[in-house]
């Protein structure tokens, strides 16, 4: 144990190289517990007050587009189309601490304070260019993918999932007529979905070996990108694939990146059209194990570390922004971090 | 296997078969060793067999003996010599540790001879046999020989014994040179001989009993024997502790076989240890009732513990999705070595089971657990009453912080005599101790409005158990709600008097309240704040990694809970993807284990199924419980020692 310990410090002063990745922190001109949405060129911000309200604020206007009761917590998913931030209110955020619990979910038209309600659920995603919307009743345990433009047109999918209550669907949309969503069987195996909106047809598309594996999906432009990530070490592994919306064997789709350790995932694409990125294992030579963003190029197959927290849990994208939160900061894994420049611009051209 | 002992045992032995002489006369031919071995056994049972059956058949008895007569006594050659081929080796080998545990395991009767257990001993004085009984003979031969053995024999009297036993060092070895030094510090203690005999007891008292129940009643004699071995077993097991039984059944066998005493001890997962009786039972207790397809109202026999322990090391998948059928939790569970892992270094008491889906508030298991574990109180739970029994726990504790705010669950009705809506506090589920339980509220409500009769009561019933084909659901009221998808927030259930639905009740109400204080003004309604004003439950904030360390060693009993982001305490079950998303998410911690150069924490988070904790990376639970005090209308640092 002590001389493994000391080849292992050997190595590391020998070939590990001594600098970590620098990652620039993520600085707002806003207090930024209170941003829920903030775009890439600083122009238009959501954030929320403890007193339940929800606020826009550009070019130095506020407008309170939304109050609800005190301490209410608020999510906004903006996509890149831009057409629409999909809010989630949770009126009891601090005081039923139930996480399938259902939030009201209202829509606003982005860029401006208009603001309706859509239903009532968790937030499952923004498809087809902002034409759909998507969210899950864990209740019910109904997914609903809904015209953002008239609730008429609505359609409902049942899941079959029983085995887990805490199980969230991922869903995509690869063209406006085809939801391919995750789901679990009464047996608790996971599984990929397609539901045809115009003939309510359902097939499997994808079925895991074991109930002890987490299933991914994500599209960026024709590709699907998704995911297989183990949750156990009995059964360990991760695979991301790749295929096309226009063939949607998933099966057979080619191995862009594996591993034998079981990695958190959390899949991002979209960013630019190459990289994928998610959330890696690693494990060193005395079995420590740390978890970094890593990113992959589908088309090279090549990886890359581009953190080095090593407790790195999740990120995500954020209009061009792809972020690493981690203790109490924001890093910024990709983009730039401009978002102070633009009100120092602003101030120069406003006297 | 102790290669010197086993030789010495053997040298003994065939000194003494050389002593006499009398198989080497009787042999013309030299028969191979096992042959030779059965035929000496089977010709000293029946010579031995003869000579006592002619000593006591002629009354030969020596009664009341003299120290005198006890000194000049020789035990008889082919007496010893059955003694030394029937008795087991472990005592045997005690015999060449020290020559005065012959005698003490005589009194004890561990030693057989070829006729069985031995009452009486066959001696010789100058040449003349006769039977003596061997504690007529032990007493004698302590007046003048092993001395310290009368007081050692005082001691472990009746009236002495759980007072002895519990006065013992009963030490865990912790590696395989420990062990061994443990061992021959045992070997060499004098008392070992009566330490023996109470594993031996209870052996043969749990061989008597399946031997009574295949016995024929009839023959008085047998049972009245069968049942003086079962007495004197159920005597030891009631006086002496599972943990210190274990132990002496360990080292006895250990006297044998180092293996037999180590391997035990210095097995690392706590199934291991459970059986030893090291750890808890609890933690095992509902995983194996569940595996078995057993109620909770019954409990484990040893033999059960042991299959279930072999199950859970043979097949550790089995913890991932068996052992907690009905008990709504996060799915998948971590598989048995990990929670073996995690267990080895827990100390929240578990003598019940909960069932965080059904009940949905994670603020409200976190409450249970946490009074359930400085309670120290014993729940018989079922996936009928496990969330009635979380929520009761909310009650009490409102309750006892006389906190004004009164109990949010309603059942409401129309009630047609005073012609308007009525509502009346409720428990969800099924609770014998509560008389607002689901249950009884609903019978009340249901007399009322002439659905039942005076003498009918209704009942809580899951729906996989519901069957209106069986007599006992197609008549009386049963409230069906389903185990899968019900809980506190959403549980559409059906009411059915005589197999005909009941309309008109509204279960209303959500058990909202502050775990933490959210506000200034509130702060006393918090669950923290209960906790200390009803039970002297005091938080204590713990900011870092060597806090918590510290107070986990300084508080032996103590737990840590908190709140902290979903998202970063499981990953890989919340996603994060939206600025500032964070699911609050509350945790107990009740453990440090380091792993791989890591320090991770045993955890149980409000969603996760109370028997099977988590290792959780101390530096997630650190971003998660920073992240949620970001979201904290106070900004407070959410993570707190409890005692």
């Amino acid at each position: 144990m002590v001389l493994s310990r000391i080849i292992f410090i050997i190595f590391n002063i020998l070939f590990v190289k001594a600098d970590p990745i620098a990652l620039p922190e993520l600085t707002t001109k806003q207090d930024i517990k209170n941003i829920r949405f903030i775009s890439s060129d600083g122009k238009y911000t959501y954030y929320q007050r403890n007193n339940g309200s929800l606020q826009f604020s550009t070019n130095y206007n506020v407008t309170e587009i939304l109050k609800l009761s005190p301490q209410t917590d608020y999510n906004i998913l903006v996509t890149q189309s831009k057409k629409y931030a999909f809010v989630e209110a949770n009126e009891n955020y601090h005081t039923y601490l139930a996480p399938r619990n259902n939030k009201s979910l209202y829509l606003i038209d982005y860029g401006t304070s208009k603001i309706k309600k859509v239903g009532e659920g968790q937030v499952t995603g923004i498809h087809d260019q902002d034409q759909w919307i998507s969210y899950y009743d864990s209740f019910t345990k109904v997914l609903t993918v809904q015209s953002p433009i008239s609730e008429t047109l609505k359609h409902q999918i049942k899941l079959a999932n029983v085995k887990n209550i805490y199980f969230q669907p991922q869903v995509i949309m690869a063209d406006t007529d085809t939801v391919i969503y995750t789901d679990i069987n009464k047996e608790g195996i996971p599984g990929i979905l397609r539901f045809k909106i115009n003939s309510r047809k359902i097939d499997l598309l994808y079925k895991a070996d074991n109930y002890s594996s987490k299933l991914e999906l994500c599209l960026n432009g024709d590709s699907i990108y998704w995911g297989e990530f183990g949750l156990d070490p009995l059964t360990k592994g991760s695979r991301i694939r790749s295929l096309t919306t226009e063939n949607l064997n998933f099966k057979d789709s080619p191995i862009i990146y594996q591993s034998q350790e079981n990695d958190i995932g959390q899949i991002v694409c979209g960013l630019n059209n190459t990289d994928i990125y998610f959330i890696k294992t690693f494990r060193n030579s005395i079995g420590k194990l740390t978890y970094d963003a890593f990113k992959v190029d589908p088309s090279t197959k090549k990886g890359t570390r581009v953190s080095e927290i090593n407790f790195a849990t999740n990120l995500f994208l954020m209009d061009k922004k792809l972020l690493l939160p981690y203790q109490d900061k924001y890093f910024i894994l990709a983009g730039k971090n401009n978002l102070t420049e633009f009100d120092k611009i602003k101030k120069k051209i406003i006297p | 296997m102790n290669f010197t002992s086993t030789c010495k045992t053997l040298i003994l032995t065939l000194l003494l078969f050389s002593e006499g002489g009398t198989f080497a006369q009787q042999s013309k031919t030299p028969p191979g060793v096992i042959e030779g071995l059965k035929t000496i056994v089977q010709d000293t049972r029946e010579k031995l067999k003869k000579e006592y059956q002619s000593l006591e058949t002629t009354n030969k008895f020596l009664l009341n003996p003299t120290v005198e007569q006890v000194k000049r006594l020789k035990i008889g050659n082919l007496f010893l010599r059955s003694i030394f081929l029937h008795s087991e080796k472990k005592y045997l080998e005690m015999i060449n540790l020290n020559q005065c545990h012959l005698y003490a395991l005589l009194e004890n009767q561990l030693l057989k001879s070829a006729l069985g257990t031995i009452n009486n001993l066959i001696v010789e004085d100058n040449g003349v046999k006769s039977l003596i009984k061997y504690d007529d003979y032990i007493n004698q031969i302590y007046k003048y020989k092993c001395q310290n053995f009368a007081q050692i024999s005082g001691i472990f009297n009746r009236a002495n014994l759980k007072k002895t036993i519990l006065s013992l060092n009963y030490q865990i070895p912790k590696n395989k040179d420990d062990c061994k030094l443990i061992l021959e510090d045992w070997k060499k203690n004098d008392y070992l001989p009566y330490l023996c005999k109470i594993p031996q007891s209870i052996q043969l008292a749990d061989r008597a009993q399946t031997i009574k129940a295949r016995s024929n009643k009839s023959d008085i004699r047998n049972i009245v024997k069968l049942n003086s071995l079962i007495t004197t077993g159920s005597y030891f097991k009631e006086q002496i502790p599972f943990f210190q039984r274990s132990y002496l059944k360990n080292l006895c066998n250990g006297v044998e076989d180092q293996t037999n005493f180590c391997a035990p001890y210095l097995a690392n997962d706590a199934w291991t240890k459970i059986f030893n009786g090291e750890l808890s039972k609890n933690y095992i207790k509902y995983k194996c009732l569940n595996l078995f397809k057993k109620g909770t109202d019954k409990d484990l026999t040893q033999l059960q513990i042991n299959t279930c322990v072999s199950r859970m090391k043979d097949s550790p998948s089995i913890c991932i999705d068996k052992s907690a059928d009905g008990y709504s939790s996060l799915f998948p569970r971590p598989n048995c070595s990990l929670i073996s892992k995690a267990l080895n270094k827990s100390r929240i008491k578990v003598p019940y089971h909960d069932c965080p889906g059904q009940v949905d508030n994670g603020a409200v298991t976190n409450i249970h657990r946490i009074l359930s574990h400085y309670l120290d109180r014993e729940i018989i739970s079922n996936s009928e009453s496990c969330q009635a029994e979380a929520n009761l726990s909310l009650l009490n504790l409102t309750v006892e912080a006389k906190n004004t705010r009164g109990w949010p669950l309603k059942v409401c009705y129309n009630d047609k005599i005073d012609r308007k809506e009525k509502c009346l506090d409720y428990i969800p589920g099924s609770l014998q101790k509560s008389p607002i339980s689901e249950d009884k509220v609903v019978t009340k409500i249901l007399k009322r409005i002439n659905s039942i009769s005076t003498s009918q009561s209704c009942n809580v019933v899951s729906k996989s158990r519901f069957n209106p084909a069986l007599l006992e659901y197609k008549n009386g009221c049963h409230i069906v709600f389903d185990e899968k998808t019900c809980s506190n927030t959403y549980c559409p259930k059906t009411i059915y008097v005589d197999e005909k639905k009941v309309e008109g009740l509204k279960f209303q109400g959500t058990t909202s309240f502050d775990y933490v204080p959210n506000n200034w003004r509130d702060q006393k309604k918090s669950g923290l704040m209960m906790l200390e004003e009803a039970y002297k439950l005091r938080s204590k904030k713990l900011r870092n990694l060597t806090e918590l360390e510290v107070y986990l060693r300084q508080n032996e009993n103590s737990i840590i809970h908190g709140i902290g982001c979903g998202e970063d305490i499981l990953p890989h079950v919340f996603q994060r993807h939206t600025f500032g998303k964070c699911t609050p998410l509350p945790f107990i911690l009740d453990g440090v284990v380091k792993e791989d150069d890591n320090k991770v924490l045993v955890t149980r988070t409000s969603i996760d199924d109370l028997h099977s904790p988590r290792l959780i990376p101390w530096n997630w639970i650190f971003t998660a419980v920073m992240k949620y005090k970001e979201k904290h209308p106070l900004n407070q640092w959410n993570l707190y020692g409890i005692k």
